[in-house]
């Protein structure tokens, strides 16, 4: 596939092309990848500390039930 | 005042990948323990996630990977200076050992499946508002064993990505040789053609953010 | 390196727009003009969150079949109730579905 200016989206359907890779590129960087302890600044820290305290939160409750990440093969 | 971003963990490495990192900076190599990290040194950041920042992330960790394997880093991670990070990837180093090589070779794909919606009438009392509720949540999963699961038969693994309040759209991350990436694209393909009523979709290859997780 | 991660497209354009705007958007308001609605944004979504876990448990009793149907009523209208609660108070702090939204990762699995 030949590569378009960045700033050039010609057709519509290179927007739609790069809306739906950035929807997935989103979860990936947002919710994935390795996480070292250090210093997370505000504007992401907002979701990892809803993450960790949310986990605190259910372990805690103590009622629900790890089911696997893994899909069934 | 500076601070350090961070951009992946991977196999050793001899120098910095090509190319900046966010804004510009020069990306730099710190090598601890038998791991590599490459980070970029900034004097004020917020990495808020704008899409161009985004794809620079990403950009930085693809090209790391036809050179070994890689642990991503998750958007947004910045340490004081080397030395924190460094002290982090020693703290973390077996486990860090451990998930590049499960990852190594591998990329991430991607697919999400949209169901269409479900009828919406109003419950009249509460049997017939779990009756619904039930209904939704046996159609999704139906959804998904026609779906992720039957794709999961391609893929070294799979995780599925649960969305707290999205009815009719599934989400899953396979990881999958990277020279088997045209193979899972074409079973995706198939699988539209054969599921008419639902709307696939499959993007990637990415680095393997789904599978390298906390590191225990 | 953007354009071609694109392996196998939907069928439908207009779909994923909505669905960007909203992936974007999924960031706590953590504006000093309105902290107030950032917070009750932080606890409605642990709230929901709760809500969607007791929901699920219960439908999987349900599906069990040891339940009366005395029991199922009064469960189904608990949680009915509460869904129709949840909606009133987004409504009186003006949050969306989508900001209440986590990509729950790893507590996916709880639900």
């Amino acid at each position: 596939m030949s590569s378009l200016a960045p700033s050039a989206p010609a057709a519509p359907e290179v927007g739609a092309q790069r809306d739906v890779a950035l929807i997935d590129l989103v979860d990936r960087l947002l919710a994935g990848g390795v996480v070292l302890a250090g210093d997370i600044t505000l504007a992401i820290a907002d979701i990892d500390l809803v993450y960790v305290g949310l986990r605190a939160l259910i372990s805690s409750v103590g009622a629900a039930e790890r089911a696997g990440v893994a899909l069934p093969r | 005042m500076t601070m350090i971003y961070l951009y992946a963990i991977t196999d050793p490495l001899t120098h910095p990948p090509e190319g900046q990192g966010l804004d510009d900076a020069p990306l730099e190599l710190l090598r601890v323990d038998g791991l590599a990290a490459v980070y970029s040194t900034h004097a004020a950041l917020e990495p808020g996630p704008e899409p161009d920042a985004l794809w620079r992330h990403e950009l930085v960790v693809e090209q790391l990977m036809p050179r070994g394997a890689v642990l991503p880093a998750r958007f947004g991670t910045t340490f004081e200076d080397p030395e924190a990070l460094a002290a982090a990837v020693e703290r973390q180093q077996s486990a860090l050992l451990q998930q590049l090589k499960r990852v190594r070779g591998c990329v991430e794909l991607a697919v999400r499946v949209r169901l269409p919606e479900a009828d919406a009438t109003e419950p009249r009392d509460g049997r017939s508002y779990l009756d619904a509720r039930l209904a939704a949540h046996q159609q999704k999963e139906a959804g998904a064993a026609r779906t992720l699961v039957r794709l999961s038969e391609h893929a070294v693994a799979s995780s599925r990505l649960e969305r707290a309040s999205e009815g009719n759209v599934l989400r899953a991350s396979y990881l999958v040789h990277a020279g088997e990436v045209e193979r899972f694209a074409g079973r995706v393909s198939e699988l539209q053609r054969e599921e008419r009523e639902l709307a696939l979709s499959c993007t990637g290859p990415w680095a393997p953010y789904s599978f390298v997780g906390e590191a225990a | 390196m953007r354009q071609d991660k694109l392996l196998v497209a939907p069928p439908e354009r207009m779909q994923a727009e909505r669905e960007l705007d909203d992936a974007l958007s999924r960031r706590i308001n953590a504006d000093p003009e309105d902290v107030e609605k950032g917070l009750a944004q932080l606890v409605l979504t642990v709230v929901e969150l709760l809500r969607q876990l007791m929901e699920r448990q219960a439908l999987r009793r349900v599906e069990g079949g040891a339940l009366s149907e005395e029991q199922v009523e009064r469960l189904g209208r608990t949680l009915m109730l509460l869904a129709q609660r949840m909606d009133e108070l987004k409504l009186e702090f003006g949050l969306e579905d989508r900001d209440l939204d986590l990509n729950l990762g790893p507590l996916g699995n709880l639900l």
